[in-house]
């Protein structure tokens, strides 16, 4: 590979003799803007990477599709004041909160705004009992068991995950739900904490300090979330 | 050479396999490769292309975006009370399987089956499951099943549908049913029975065929008593048992209740255990739980049964009752026999000494006679009423299956109606009942699949099964049990009962009004059952009886019966045995069955308990007869067998009777689905009405060509080296004793493991202050009845491989069940260790994981994270019991949207390249977690049940919290017969195994017990130091 410099340039070589010696080629010392441009631009790479990962896009944080029907929490949970549970069963018991069969919509509608056509769809499936089709916001990987139960149970509030539901018009996601996420509160539950009775209730905020509250409820229900593996994964 | 002497000059009495013991050349190299079907050469593509493609691939996807597809919520438009999507619901209902009605739980999640255990609330089950309850979820999901209802008229067959068949039927049978036969298999619903009465009452004739039939027991019964009846045996009346080659630890219609029984006898810290003998021609369950087994052909069990009677009366002056049949003078000729074996002296003084307190049972292949003096027998000992005690009932007015096809043949039937079963393949060969039946103008054929019978047929109808199916069903101790669906039928199948009616009744009932209407009217209602809202009384009785899945109080009582006194003819003399007079005895499938679950993927997988085959069945010799024949393991011989021959690859299975060759039924199917076709050799091909489960004059010829079998049993074996390691230190495995070295010294187990210098850890080690928990698994119960295999695989997802992966090792089974053999070759005991990952808490196999995919919880879980797993095997190579399974393939890949309804959806499903192993069902432990937090409380000690404890019919696997003092699995850790699985490597393991205990006449014992043998002797100078039982102490 290396070329005889000797003979193109011998003075400049005191000492050499007759002994043969390597030198770098001068075009190699190109190569060190070269690197320092490569390693510039593997640094803004990184940070892109890193950014783009940890981008509030990247992570779903304002996921918000449309729905078949445009129900809006904002107006049902917000503004008549109805409690998540009058829909949402199952969620102080079952793994999942579930969405309600058609016939609760019902319950209220087929006295309350009989010809909106915005319930078009909702009237249909009560008649002819085909389900709707919502689509899913908050999707966790296959590979985790969320539990709500065991959640609401420990006085995890629900705006804690789903944000201030009785706001929007039209649902979206507000957390990450990344794991990272999931184990920030894991490892320290006390600000997330509150009264039982007051789960569902979005504006609650707790009188004096929230972390000595959420210590005091921690210790009086022996929450100890895990932070194992297996607690999600299985 | 007595039952309990050794071989001379073995430095281990304890072998794996045949090959081990004789070191062949197979095993060598099997020893040499660790893949040994070698490893698979990518096809078609080279590493570099396909690291190029897969380069590009992923540069496309991060530019495609990464959102995950959107996922929908369907809701219930309805509101149904009580109904939570997402929860599973458990219902009673009953499965079917011949004359044995199996109480089971199965539970639904959002509609559809995916697991099926025992009905913790009817004796019958005690909460357990046998395999092929379990199993049967998936037979409920096979795409092969059939699934339209088909005409063929003449060579020509097309689609058609249930209401033309209903009306053609009707049509046909408005003038009455003279020339119809109807062959139904066993059924105990009494819907169907009744309707087949008003079909015979109508002009058809009723015939029966059950190709594993209780036909003898019954015949047997009629000759003692002069009545057909339900034997209802409780073996915790018995202290001596005797089983005959009946194997009623399993093959008994009510095998679960027997099992639960005679394990609650085997339990040592009473003071107090059973003893059971066993005769039987090739290793069952039974015999492997057997105190005292003696490997008897089958063609020798009736006189040793005679023997045992001529030493009872004569020897031991044992009383003959009246109306025994059978006289003290008749006896003498038999006594000394020599086909009861040396100790019957000992066994006849054992049952003399025990009377009213042992009983003898013997199997459905004995011959009516052997049933009849076993009855006698019963009787004069006393034990009627006690360990044995009976239901007399009517047998049916059933022709035999031989009689149908003489009708067949002599034109008397016009229409032949076949109610489930697969006569075409399973009847006896000399029957040709294929050709018969195409003697019948028009042929109706009910099955769950279209077999060779279905494709013989001019009507085939597509079954329901009974998880699709309303009826009721006759359990064996009498109580009356409900068979409901949990699902709709998925291709229209329609019951028995349905298809009778529509022959006898017009209108035709369904087959939830058939259940219905006969309930009323067994409650003593006259006509059909009223509607739900007319009579407020039966629907709650009718609720309750589906609630519970039994009508309570049912279940009768048996009574002893009295004996008739009809002469009870000695067994004939036979032919001299030997290389050219071999005996073939047909034996009922572990896995198969009758052929019936041929499609079941499961049961094909499930290595047979004692043969460790998977996919096939095999003939099999015992190691001398095969030695006198020059048959080695896997040679594929001719059988010559009455004038019909069969290949068949031979099995060397040691305890197989001498001159007696066994071959499982069912296999060989190639009118099978997808899973079944072609697996194994099919033996009714050799089987004849005159000898319907053995016969003599069996000749062997070799043919020269080889057979692959895919034995799970010699799988994470080493090299020599390695083996004769292993062999030396079985005896520290498998702990066993006797019940008296137990007596005397309760911590006995301690001095047969290896003897260790104490053990430091390396680390500091985490206290585990919470829920510790931890596994019992007690060898001394254990049957070795792979009900926990199939519960394991049910509930967590676990795939099925196929016997090319099997033979490589790739088996991916949770739980082995490592079976050892004692002794000598022909006539060895065995012991049987279920082996999961047993959760060390210094797990070896965390330390190298480069991913952290497998952590520990702070419960003591070896938990593995799937989702992490870059699959590099190290955890596996480190893991001293071999128990990660690693998925070579996307194993749910190619399945059907049906079939993955089976799915347990609270399991992950493992991809490709992903490692797995046993979790302790941790999905249910935070299920029973959330269950505790929703009301308020800690988990209590039963809350939690793995799958394997929760179905294993002798109690012998319990799971819970080692942290709590009172918890059932504390107290057995507190047993001096607890010990850890390789204890000396200090990994602590959370499960931990209770020592095997035999109870040996002390008359016949020549060695007292086998403990020693663990190379305790050698270690007599640091006995002080018992590092290794530290970890009894531990936590």
């Amino acid at each position: 590979m290396a070329p005889d410099n000797h003979a193109h340039d011998p003075g400049n070589r005191p000492g050499t003799g007759s002994e043969k010696r390597f030198v770098f080629p001068k075009w190699t010392n190109r190569l060190r803007e070269a690197s320092a441009v490569a390693a510039l631009g593997g640094v803004v790479y990184l940070v892109v990477l890193v950014a783009g990962v940890f981008s509030p896009q990247n992570s779903a944080i304002g996921y918000a599709p449309e729905q078949p029907v445009p129900y809006s929490h904002a107006l049902h949970a917000g503004e008549l004041g109805i409690d998540c549970r009058y829909c949402h069963v199952t969620v102080e018991t079952s793994a999942r909160a579930n969405v309600p069969p058609t016939a609760t919509c019902m319950n209220c509608h087929k006295t309350i705004r009989t010809t909106s056509p915005k319930l078009e769809l909702v009237r249909k499936s009560a008649e002819t009992g085909e389900p709707i089709h919502w689509v899913r916001v908050h999707d966790l990987p296959d590979f985790v068991y969320f539990n709500h139960a065991g959640h609401v149970q420990s006085g995890v509030g629900c705006v804690s995950c789903h944000g201030r539901v009785d706001r929007m018009e039209v649902v979206e996601q507000v957390e990450p739900l990344t794991m990272g996420w999931c184990l920030d509160c894991h490892r320290d539950p006390d600000p997330n904490l509150r009264p039982r009775d007051k789960v569902t209730v979005m504006d609650w905020e707790p009188e004096g300090d929230a972390a000595a509250l959420g210590a005091q409820l921690r210790t009086e229900r022996n929450i100890s979330p895990s932070v194992d593996c297996a607690t999600c994964h299985r | 050479m007595s039952a309990y002497s050794l071989e001379p000059g073995s430095g281990s009495p304890y072998w794996r396999s045949l090959q081990e013991l004789a070191d062949t050349e197979e095993y060598r190299h099997l020893m040499a490769h660790e893949f040994p079907g070698g490893i698979d050469a990518p096809d078609g593509m080279s590493r570099r292309r396909f690291l190029q493609i897969m380069s590009a691939s992923i540069a496309m996807t991060s530019l495609a975006g990464c959102r995950w597809p959107v996922e929908k919520i369907v809701p219930y438009a309805a509101n149904t009370p009580g109904l939570e999507p997402g929860t599973p619901v458990k219902f009673a209902t009953t499965m079917e399987m011949g004359p044995a009605a199996m109480p089971v739980l199965a539970t639904s999640y959002d509609g559809r089956p995916i697991k099926i255990d025992g009905n913790p609330g009817h004796p019958l089950s005690g909460g357990a499951a046998s395999v092929f309850a379990q199993a049967s979820v998936l037979d409920l999901y096979d795409p092969d099943r059939s699934q339209v209802v088909r005409r063929r008229t003449g060579v020509f067959g097309s689609e058609s549908d249930w209401a033309s068949f209903a009306a053609w039927a009707q049509t046909r049978s408005a003038a009455g049913l003279t020339g119809t036969a109807i062959l139904t298999g066993a059924t105990t619903s009494p819907a169907t029975a009744n309707l087949l009465i008003q079909a015979a009452a109508r002009g058809a004739r009723l015939y029966l065929h059950e190709p594993v039939c209780r036909t003898n027991e019954m015949r047997g019964l009629k000759l003692a008593f002069g009545t057909a009846a339900l034997v209802q045996l409780d073996l915790g009346q018995a202290d001596v048992i005797v089983d005959i080659d009946a194997n009623c630890l399993q093959d008994h219609p009510a095998a679960l209740r027997n099992a639960k029984a005679f394990a609650a006898g085997r339990r040592a810290e009473s003071g107090h255990m059973n003893r059971l003998y066993s005769f039987e021609s090739t290793f069952s369950i039974t015999g492997g739980m057997a105190d005292h087994r003696y490997p008897t052909a089958a063609r020798d069990l009736g006189p040793a049964v005679w023997a045992l009677a001529a030493e009872l009366v004569l020897g031991q002056h044992l009383e003959l009752p009246e109306g025994a049949g059978v006289s003290a003078s008749q006896l003498a000729a038999w006594r000394g026999h020599a086909a009861g074996g040396p100790d019957i002296a000992h066994l006849a003084h054992d049952l003399m000494a025990h009377r009213g307190r042992s009983l003898l049972v013997a199997g459905l292949r004995q011959d009516p006679e052997v049933h009849a003096l076993v009855h006698v027998l019963n009787a004069a000992l006393g034990n009627a009423g006690h360990a044995v005690s009976y239901l007399p009932f009517e047998l049916p007015p059933f022709a035999s299956l031989g009689e149908l096809v003489g009708d067949l043949n002599a034109g008397r039937v016009s229409t032949l109606v076949v109610l489930g079963g697969n006569p075409v393949y399973d009847a006896p060969a000399d029957l040709e009942f294929g050709k018969a039946m195409a003697r019948a103008s028009e042929r109706i054929h009910l099955g769950l699949h279209e077999d060779a019978t279905g494709q013989a047929s001019s009507w085939h109808l597509p079954a329901a099964h009974y998880l699709e199916s309303w009826g009721l069903a006759q359990g064996w101790d009498g109580s009356l049990l409900a068979v409901q669906p949990l699902i709709e039928p998925l291709y229209a199948g329609h019951t028995a009962a349905e298809v009778l009616s529509v022959l006898v009744e017009n209108p035709p009932r369904t087959a939830h009004q058939l259940a219905r209407d006969t309930f009323f009217a067994l409650g003593g209602g006259q006509g059909p059952a009223p509607a739900p809202e007319a009579d407020d009384a039966f629907e709650k009785r009718w609720r309750a009886f589906l609630h519970d899945g039994f009508l309570a109080g049912s279940a009768q009582a048996g009574t002893p019966l009295a004996l008739a006194g009809t002469p009870i003819a000695a067994p004939a003399a036979a032919g001299a045995a030997g290389a050219e007079n071999l005996e073939l005895t047909f034996l009922q499938d572990q896995s198969v069955h009758d052929g019936r679950y041929a499609d079941n993927a499961w049961l094909q997988e499930m290595p047979d308990f004692m043969t460790k085959l998977t996919w096939d069945n095999a003939a099999v010799f015992s190691p001398s007869t095969a030695k006198d024949l020059g048959v080695v393991h896997g040679d594929v011989v001719e059988l010559q067998y009455k004038g019909r021959s069969l290949e068949v690859a031979a099995y060397v299975l040691p305890g197989q009777a001498r001159h007696s060759v066994a071959i499982t039924l069912g296999y060989g199917r190639d009118d099978a689905g997808r899973v079944g076709r072609g697996a194994g050799f099919n033996a009714y091909r050799l089987r004849t009405s005159d000898a319907l489960h053995h016969g003599d004059g069996l000749r062997v010829r070799k043919t020269g060509r080889r057979y692959d079998l895919a034995t799970t049993q010699d799988h994470h074996a080493i090299d020599k080296v390695g083996a004769a390691e292993i062999q030396k230190r079985v005896p520290g495995l498998v702990r066993e004793g006797t019940f008296e070295q137990y007596v005397n010294e309760p911590e006995f187990v301690d001095h047969l493991g290896i003897h260790s210098p104490p053990l430091v850890s390396l680390w500091k080690e985490w206290e585990y202050t919470g829920y510790k928990w931890g596994m019992a698994v007690d060898l001394n119960t254990c049957t070795g009845c792979n009900a926990c295999v199939l519960a394991c695989q049910s509930e967590n997802n676990i795939p099925v491989v196929g016997k090319d992966q099997v033979s490589r090792g790739r088996e991916m089974s949770w739980i082995r069940l490592d079976r050892y053999f004692l002794g000598d070759a022909d006539d060895p005991r065995c012991s049987q260790q279920p082996v999961a990952c047993v959760q060390c808490e210094m797990a070896p196999c965390e330390q190298v994981c480069p991913v952290a995919a497998t952590t520990h919880t702070r419960e003591g879980l070896n938990a593995m994270v799937y989702n992490r797993c870059v699959g590099t095997r190290y955890c596996s190579n480190n893991c001293p019991y071999k128990v990660r399974r690693f998925n070579w393939y996307n194993n749910f890949e190619d399945l059907t949207e049906t079939q993955r309804l089976v799915l347990n959806p609270d399991v992950t499903v493992r991809a490709r390249g992903v490692m797995e192993k046993c979790t302790y069902c941790v999905q249910r432990i935070e299920t029973a977690r959330v269950a505790a937090r929703v009301e308020g409380r800690s988990i209590r000690d039963g809350d939690i049940t793995t799958a394997c404890a929760q179905t294993c019919p002798t109690d012998a696997i319990v799971f819970g919290d080692l942290n709590d003092k009172d918890s059932r699995v504390s107290k057995l850790r507190e047993l001096g017969r607890s010990y850890d699985l390789l204890d000396y490597l200090n990994i602590k393991p959370r499960t931990f195994y209770l020592a095997r205990l035999r109870n040996p006449n002390p008359a016949i014992a020549g060695v007292a017990a086998q403990g020693g043998h663990g190379g305790h002797g050698d270690h007599g100078g640091h006995g002080e130091d018992h590092g290794a039982t530290a970890g009894k102490a531990h936590g």
